[in-house]
């Protein structure tokens, strides 16, 4: 492989919803990305699949450069633990597409709202779901993301409890440094599906609006203080394409993931836990 | 027309920021001819302001016969009281400023003293009358009937910063939590949230009844400081999220959200005091979505309410038992909240 040629993505086995919305954003980057097979290419795992921790050690081990998981679904931990040591001997990189933590616009301006998280009072954030996406007995994505989002800014989750858990919807809880945390999602056809956030402290005030994953809407994230409300540079990217980009510039040497496996799988690991699905 | 004449108990930032604009909104129809509050320069002021009379004292109000509507916006531990003595002075009707009182057994002498005596009571939760979130509740198909998510998150200012663009106030406006920081024993955090509750959320929580009905419990509860609460409450298929914080050096953000299987409805108001139209309300589903939005806020379209409901063309539209009702649902989401707290720090 050389710089200057795209390098190749390889689908394994995948739902074909999920499989439209990444060719859409394969296409959006013909000189970085492009589909055909590759052993020593990029490998796409559908996460739906019950057994998409051990495709990803199939994959690294059959000498994958990068691979990127979509929609993680529950696994069992020592499978999970397995790909996580199997991506880190390799050093290739794993990337988990997640609408909110992985947003460019929220990654932009995360540092400036973690030096004023000591000012929260309140974190309040939840995911609408689709019920296409939900697969498995429980909502890990959503609560991934929000954990990686939380953590980006607070650098700790805190002791999350779980305040209710169900096949539609779930209420997780903690306080960070005197913030309240609420972290929830909730499954509902209605469309308009993405991740809300509040972050909010007497000096400033945060609203996040992440759109769905797939269309390549802009996430809102406006910050409010005395003197109005600016809000972030509006990026019409979609969730997929972020992933993929970040991805290649990974494989390439030239960034580093926003988020790497392990601490995904760590993520993955304290979200299980609490919604009782380990 | 016959003007209808309004007795006011209570001269404070209430009365003079939202009720006399929103009476003055509405033409000649309604006359306020009365004003009572015991502070003298107030009471004074506020009554010459719009030609009424002043009294110390509530009752003078309350026998007073060219007065056919009570409006109480007294403190809220005497509106159980003054309720009471104007449903016994037989009036046209009343309306309470919220809460409509603050324990189970004065929401019971209220339900009692307008049942016995036929005088309406209606409560000031205004955004039950906002015309936009009323036009999208009625769209919304089988209100409190299915799995739902509601989110209620109110971001509000300094009280100040509204009541000075709503008129120039005689005495000061209170804002909660802007004072002194408050003793922090687990009792007086608990008061404060249950304060909380019965003072703010109560404002959402009728409309939150008509999704989630109830009985529900408080899953979790913290009081957040200068005021305002993080609190989740959910019937076991129906969960809420209710958050608040005031005051802010922001500007203000009152939501409420709600999701079903199918539906979502989003409600943006206003800040309170302003005049400054309905709510903007939106309705999506599958298909797309619908919105309304109105001229008129939920403090016109109550006070015209109780005009026709005084003058006999309707009857409320919350009835008292419904109002009595969201209160009995507000006092034990409050009760279970500081509950909540006292049980963490035993
Ligand atoms: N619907 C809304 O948006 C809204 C907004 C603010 C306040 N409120 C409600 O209105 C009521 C009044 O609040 P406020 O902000 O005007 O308070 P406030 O303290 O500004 O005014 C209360 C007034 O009542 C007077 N008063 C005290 N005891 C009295 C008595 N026994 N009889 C008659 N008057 C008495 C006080 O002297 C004061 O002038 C409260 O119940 C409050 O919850 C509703």
């Amino acid at each position: 492989m050389t710089a200057s040629q795209p390098l190749t993505v390889e689908f394994g086995p995948v739902a074909a919803r999920t499989v439209l919305r990444h060719r859409v954003a394969l296409a959006s980057v013909p000189q970085l990305l492009q589909e055909g097979r590759a052993t020593d290419g990029i490998r796409f795992v559908d996460g739906e699949r019950a057994t998409w921790a051990a495709e990803v050690v199939s994959a690294v081990e059959a000498g994958a450069c990068g691979v990127l998981v979509s929609q993680p679904s529950c696994c069992p931990t020592a499978d999970l633990d397995k790909a996580v040591r199997a991506a880190a001997s390799s050093d290739v990189p794993v990337a988990v597409a997640l609408r909110a933590s992985g947003n460019r616009a929220f990654l932009a301006g995360a540092q400036r709202t973690a030096t004023h998280f000591g000012e929260l009072a309140i974190f309040d954030a939840v995911h609408v779901i689709a019920p296409a996406d939900v697969h498995g007995a429980a909502l890990l994505g959503p609560l991934v993301d929000q954990i990686a989002l939380l953590v980006r800014m607070a650098g700790t989750a805190g002791d999350l409890e779980r305040v209710h858990s169900s096949a539609d919807g779930y209420v997780v809880t903690s306080d960070v440094r005197g913030c309240a945390v609420s972290m929830s999602a909730t499954v509902s056809g209605a469309g308009d599906h993405g991740g809300r956030v509040d972050l909010v402290g007497i000096p400033t005030r945060w609203s996040m609006h992440f759109p769905d994953q797939g269309p390549a809407r802009p996430a809102e994230i406006v910050e409010y203080t005395r003197d109005g409300g600016s809000q972030r540079e509006l990026i019409f990217e979609s969730a997929e394409r972020t992933t993929w980009i970040a991805l290649h510039d990974a494989v390439r040497g030239f960034s580093h993931l926003p988020l790497d496996f392990a601490t995904f799988a760590e993520y993955h690991r304290m979200a299980s836990v609490v919604l009782g699905a380990s | 027309m016959n003007r209808i004449g309004v007795g006011i108990i209570g001269a404070g930032a209430a009365t003079q920021a939202i009720h006399l604009p929103a009476l003055a909104a509405l033409g000649d129809r309604l006359q306020p001819v009365h004003i009572a509050d015991p502070d003298q320069g107030v009471g004074e002021q506020v009554a010459a302001r719009v030609r009424a009379r002043w009294s110390a004292d509530a009752q003078a109000v309350i026998d007073d016969q060219a007065v056919d509507i009570v409006a109480i916006c007294s403190p809220d531990w005497v509106h159980a009281d003054q309720v009471e003595a104007a449903c016994r002075a037989g009036k046209k009707a009343v309306l309470c400023e919220k809460p409509l009182a603050k324990t189970e057994a004065d929401a019971t002498r209220i339900a009692e003293a307008s049942t016995n005596s036929g005088v309406p009571v209606i409560v000031g939760t205004m955004h039950r009358y906002d015309p936009a979130f009323v036009a999208a509740r009625s769209a919304w198909q089988g209100f409190g009937s299915r799995r739902v998510f509601v989110r209620s998150a109110i971001y509000l200012p300094d009280n100040n910063e509204m009541t000075s663009l709503a008129t120039n106030q005689a005495g000061s406006t209170i804002t909660p939590g802007a004072g002194p920081a408050p003793d922090e024993t687990p009792e007086a955090t608990a008061e404060a949230l249950r304060n909380s509750v019965l003072g703010l959320a109560i404002h959402n929580l009728p409309l939150i009844r008509t999704l989630i009905p109830g009985p529900v419990d408080v899953l979790e509860a913290r009081l957040m400081r200068p005021y305002g609460y993080s609190i989740t409450i959910g019937d076991g298929l129906r969960i809420a999220r209710l958050a608040a914080l005031m005051p802010g050096r922001w500007d203000p953000s009152w939501t409420l959200e709600a999701w079903d299987d199918r539906q979502h409805l989003e409600v943006r108001f206003p800040p309170s005091y302003v005049l400054a139209g309905s709510s903007a309300a939106a309705l999506t589903t599958q298909n797309g979505s619908r919105s309304w939005r109105f001229r008129e806020s939920g403090y016109e379209t109550q006070w015209r309410h109780v005009a026709d409901v005084a003058a006999g063309q309707a009857s409320p539209d919350v009835s008292v038992h419904e109002a009595v009702a969201d209160l009995r649902y507000a006092i034990a989401i409050a009760d279970g909240a500081a509950r909540t707290v006292l049980e963490r720090t035993s």
